[in-house]
């Protein structure tokens, strides 16, 4: 049939196409080139594209986030529209930063540039090996009532198995007790640590404790967690993932992240 | 081969899908609703007619001992080229598809007309073939994802077709057709479709002493 044919035809053209090393090398190189070139331009010419849909699903995503919880949607709707506020946080002293304005502030920008952020050292121990820079500014949501501070919406953001994850980390007003942990960006291998966007595993944060009696930050993602508060079950063969949304939390509720805001809108006196 | 034989070939006697049972993968993850199955079955012909095209047009340069590594080159670029496309341009169903528009790379019906044709023939009669072969791979998909899409959710290309029990009306969704065992049992009824009549041309034609054309580069990519 026609497929034999072209098979033993194969074997009497290949002998007339030049196989020398040369050509090999040439011909491959040749070829890698172009496609290189071919591949890079294509991606540099739909990179605006390609932010735009995923700066529209961030916003869908917090929409979502709002709807997704009971109590902050009826919050939400029950309050005035200016009760969801939008506060740049000083990370290292925990003040609220009034000399940019929150609208302009991009965080994923300032996370690179070296005037609008700092190198994490081996100083920082272990949060050295999550992130490679930290902005000194970062951008939360605020929900009050009644000017009485009712939940506190973190972005949040470290490095899973393969990619970056991000997520929304929302806090009761005790701002230990967590409402919610909605992952919302991640490239993490399909239908193993991409279960990280599972809803039935997001709802397990639901409830969970950030800090024991004692004020100490416990909450961790371990595996066959048990009944306490401070444990979240990992996600059976996506360990690594499942570490790196522990260390994402710790991080950022810890004292090179939130942890100085967090400390002082527990204390009640914001500065 | 004339362009007729070149174009009519790959629809029914030799079918990608139902005869030489290739892209199986992607034929079970793609097609549990239409329009999942169409970008896949876009983005398939668009890679498969433009890599036949060039590597048809480079055959005279391309050395024996790394002829597949040039293929495949060409073939991943120009896959990585159409998923890039597909999340600039239409973001959510390249969100449903996730791994399978880069998967394409690996669809063996690619690179198998790439060696076994493209190789050996001027860009015309590849470009004949590719498209011959598109459309042959993509009726399957087609058919086979209009049944699921139909007896899964009641629906096709999201417009509702019947009214669920749920809603007042009859139609009770089969999940079933919603699982990647449900096509294997679909594309095991069309090969079973296909085959008979393939026989009795094989009987018809005393020559031909092969029945069945196994592609050596089958099973062992999927």
């Amino acid at each position: 049939m026609a497929d034999t044919d072209n098979r033993q035809h194969s074997l009497e053209s290949s002998r007339l196409a030049p196989d020398g090393a040369l050509q090999n090398v040439l011909m491959t190189s040749l070829v890698a080139l172009v496609s290189a070139l071919f591949v890079s331009t294509a991606a540099v010419l739909l990179q605006p594209r390609y932010a735009a849909q995923q700066s529209a699903l961030r916003q869908a995503s917090m929409a979502n986030l709002i709807e997704s919880i009971p109590s902050l949607s009826s919050l939400v709707l029950a309050s005035d529209a200016d009760s969801l506020q939008t506060q740049l946080i000083d990370l290292d002293s925990g003040c609220r930063a009034t000399e940019v304005s929150a609208a302009e502030f991009d965080a994923r920008t300032a996370e690179n540039d070296p005037e609008q952020s700092r190198a994490l050292t081996t100083e920082d121990g272990d949060a050295q090996a999550m992130l490679k820079r930290r902005s000194d500014l970062e951008k939360v949501h605020l929900l009050f009532d009644k000017e009485q501070l009712q939940m506190a919406i973190l972005p949040v953001h470290g490095p899973g198995y393969q990619s970056t994850l991000y997520a929304w980390l929302v806090l009761d007003k005790d701002l230990s007790s967590i409402i919610a942990l909605s992952v919302t960006e991640h490239a993490e291998t399909p239908g193993i640590g991409s279960r990280v966007e599972d809803p039935a595993w997001q709802r397990q944060w639901t409830d969970k404790q950030l800090l024991d009696e004692s004020g100490e930050l416990v909450i961790r993602v371990v595996k066959n967690a048990d009944d306490t508060p401070y444990q979240v079950d990992a996600i059976s063969g996506a360990t690594r993932t499942s570490l790196g949304v522990s260390n994402m939390v710790r991080f950022w509720t810890g004292p090179l992240g939130f942890g100085p805001f967090l400390e002082l809108q527990r204390r009640g006196e914001p500065c | 081969m004339n362009t007729a034989s070149l174009l009519s070939r790959p629809l029914l006697r030799d079918n990608p899908v139902t005869v030489q049972i290739l892209g199986i993968c992607s034929a079970l993850a793609v097609t549990t609703s239409l329009i999942t199955a169409l970008t896949l079955c876009a983005a398939l012909s668009i890679v498969l007619c433009c890599s036949s095209m060039i590597i048809s047009a480079l055959r005279q340069h391309i050395p024996a001992s790394t002829r597949l590594i040039i293929q495949i080159t060409i073939i991943a670029s120009l896959v990585i080229v159409v998923d890039l496309l597909l999340k600039a341009y239409l973001f959510d169903i390249s969100q449903q598809l996730s791994v399978f528009v880069s998967l394409i790379v690996t669809n063996c019906l690619v690179l198998g007309r790439a060696e076994a044709f493209a190789m050996q023939h001027t860009v015309r009669e590849s470009l004949m073939d590719a498209v011959g072969n598109s459309v042959g791979y993509s009726a399957v998909l087609i058919i086979v994802a209009s049944i699921r899409e139909l007896l899964g959710s009641g629906s096709l290309l999201g417009e509702p077709v019947f009214t669920r029990a749920s809603e007042g009306g009859w139609f009770e969704p089969l999940d079933f057709m919603l699982k990647a065992p449900s096509a294997f049992f679909i594309i095991g009824l069309l090969v079973w479709a296909v085959c008979p009549r393939k026989r009795v041309d094989e009987h018809s034609k005393t020559k031909h002493t092969t029945s069945l054309v196994i592609n050596p580069h089958g099973a062992s990519h999927e």
